[in-house]
């Protein structure tokens, strides 16, 4: 099927875009998006089916105490407990490649053109344990986004990452995580010539709540701060608000949805935009370094010029695999 | 040339695979039934009673026949073991209460302690106590419950899944040497721990007092690779020790690390 007959084919098979819609997949509520950038393109389309960036060691939540009580029998014998001394694996090493149809390529307000997009990409994380609730995080990310009718539009985009997760499980395990962020874009149509560089300060805090072993929500939220960009007008400073949904059907199948509000400050001139993201994903571990996603995102953009307007939905797929050493 | 057959002559194929598939079906599943229900008593020591709930027990003795509804009871320092046709064994401890349903598939843990053994290739059989139930196609392991204080899982060999009946999604797997104890209306499983299963094989009475599980080898198996873990650091025996029943955990001085066992081949 070509690619530009996809949305026809869309139209002949209602019970695939049903499916699609409530089954499956979507992203981590990380991503953003607004008019037309590159940086705006890889926040949206870039966390997709990379299931490591970002916290993801959380403690295990104290179990319930309970009464201690003996009928003095000895039939069933002595029960000497073992401690297991876990290994903790500090190195992770994922490589993905998330795939779309997405129906505005160019995230922008008129004349929107849908594409087919491949966004491949490796993430090498370094998360050694400082002490038994604070690990420390340094990473690269290198992702590839490549457009099939439109590719003008194809770049890529380098993250160095540095900082650290702090858990409170006092606090109902809150994590704290502050990162340094250092993002590059390059157009890779024109020999990696650069598109823009920001610096930035990453600071999120995140409030699990487990309603039951298979049922999990999440609240967070999360300030990106830049601090040095080049150039000038694409910089901005985000403020979001997410929240998830996470539902294990079996321990090798779960449904994720996930919601965002972002608020992005423009540096350059008095622009400010609002942005939400919805996002569903379902995803299938068909071994423990090896999984395979089905995903969507809807986002949409206002801001104070209609100019940068803009809403777009992404549906496809994709497939991980990770290493843990 | 043959002319290509009718829609109503494919219809009419259809339906006769249909119903060839709808009568193997039912004979299996039939067979299988008639075989799960099958079960006796194979072992009665002291005083050990079975029979339906509503009416007055019965003395049980060696092979009595344990039907769908009954439920059996031991007294104190009583032993019993039920056998069933699929090789499934269930051995109760002193002062225990086992009831049988669903065609004796499912076991109802009232109070007591249950060593059970499921052999693989058996039907998927199913214990259920408060609102915890444990179910696999091939396992061995103890279920223990006091009263509405608590309930203990612990799993020899296999993989046993345990959830709540009342709580979509609550489940887990225990594996080979884990251990999970809550209360019998728990609303959330906890984490299990890790135990020595050799130290359990060797003190549990359901398995010295006994003839030799089918399992025995897969158990002894489970129990070289404890020893295994422990000769590489990554368990380590802690001086905490529940004796017997219950969930009294008594400090005991540490006992050095075994040495591991030579690798035996237990397939032959």
């Amino acid at each position: 099927m070509g690619l530009r007959r996809f949305p026809k084919f869309l139209l002949r098979w209602p019970p695939f875009i049903c499916a699609a819609v409530v089954i499956l997949a979507g992203q981590s509520a990380q991503g953003q998006a607004e008019s037309g950038s590159a940086q705006n393109r890889a926040q949206l389309l870039g966390g997709q089916a990379n299931p490591v960036y970002g916290p993801n060691v959380a403690p295990p939540a104290e179990n319930q105490g309970y009464a201690v009580t003996s009928p003095n029998e000895k039939d069933i014998g002595e029960q000497q407990i073992l401690k297991r001394m876990e290994e903790y694996k500090p190195f992770t090493v994922s490589v993905y490649s998330p795939f779309f149809w997405t129906s505005n390529a160019a995230l922008v307000s008129r004349g929107a053109e849908d594409d087919f997009v491949v966004a491949p990409g490796v993430t090498l994380l370094y998360r050694p344990r400082i002490a038994k609730t604070f690990y420390a995080e340094v990473g690269v990310v290198q992702q590839f986004f490549l457009y099939d009718r439109f590719p003008e539009l194809n770049f890529a985009s380098f993250d160095v990452i540095a900082g650290g997760v702090y858990y409170l499980p006092q606090f109902h395990n809150l994590s704290l995580r502050v990162v340094y962020d250092y993002n590059r874009l390059t157009d890779i149509t024109s020999d990696y010539d650069e598109l823009f560089v920001n610096n930035s300060i990453i600071l999120t805090a995140e409030l699990p709540f487990r309603i039951a072993r298979a049922q999990q929500f999440l609240f967070g939220v999360g300030l990106n701060l830049s601090f040095y960009g080049n150039p000038e007008s694409p910089r901005r400073n985000n403020y979001s608000l997410y929240g998830s949904y996470d539902l294990a059907l079996s321990r090798s199948f779960s449904l994720d949805a996930a919601a965002q509000f972002v608020v992005r400050d423009y540096y350059s001139g008095d622009r400010t935009d609002v942005n939400e993201i919805l996002s569903l994903s379902a995803n299938y571990r068909i071994r423990d370094w090896l999984t395979l996603s089905a995903l969507s995102s809807f986002a949409w953009n206002q801001s104070n010029h209609s100019v940068f307007d803009y809403s777009v939905a992404n549906i496809g797929g994709g497939v991980a695999l990770t290493l843990k050493f | 040339m043959s002319s290509p057959p009718s829609s109503a002559s494919r219809a009419e194929s259809w339906g006769r695979g249909f119903l060839v598939c709808l009568l193997l079906t039912t004979t299996c599943f039939n067979a299988n039934a008639a075989q799960v229900k099958d079960a006796r008593v194979t072992q009665a020591v002291k005083d050990v009673k079975l029979g339906p709930p509503q009416a007055a027990p019965r003395r049980a003795s060696v092979s009595n026949s344990v039907r769908d509804g009954d439920a059996i009871r031991t007294g104190a320092e009583s032993r019993s073991e039920v056998t069933f046709a699929d090789q499934r064994i269930a051995r109760l401890g002193a002062k225990t209460i086992l009831s049988f349903s669903d065609g004796t598939r499912t076991m109802n843990l009232g109070e007591g302690a249950v060593l059970f053994q499921i052999p693989k290739g058996a039907a998927t059989a199913k214990i259920k106590t408060g609102a915890i139930a444990a179910t696999s196609t091939g396992a061995t392991g103890i279920i223990e419950r006091h009263a509405n204080f608590y309930v203990k899982v612990l799993v020899l060999e296999g993989t046993v899944r345990c959830y709540l009946t009342n709580r979509v999604g609550e489940s887990l797997l225990v594996q080979p040497g884990q251990i999970i104890i809550a209360k019998p209306d728990v609303t959330a499983l906890p984490d299990p721990a890790d135990f020595d299963i050799a130290r359990v094989m060797n003190t549990c009475l359901l398995v010295r007092d006994f003839p030799p599980l089918l399992s025995q080898r897969l158990i002894e198996s489970e129990e070289q690779k404890q020893l295994n873990l422990m000769a590489k650091g990554t368990y380590i025996p802690s001086n905490l020790v529940i004796f017997g029943r219950g969930t009294l955990v008594t400090l005991v001085n540490s006992t050095p690390i075994p040495p591991p066992k030579p690798q035996t081949n237990t397939g032959h």
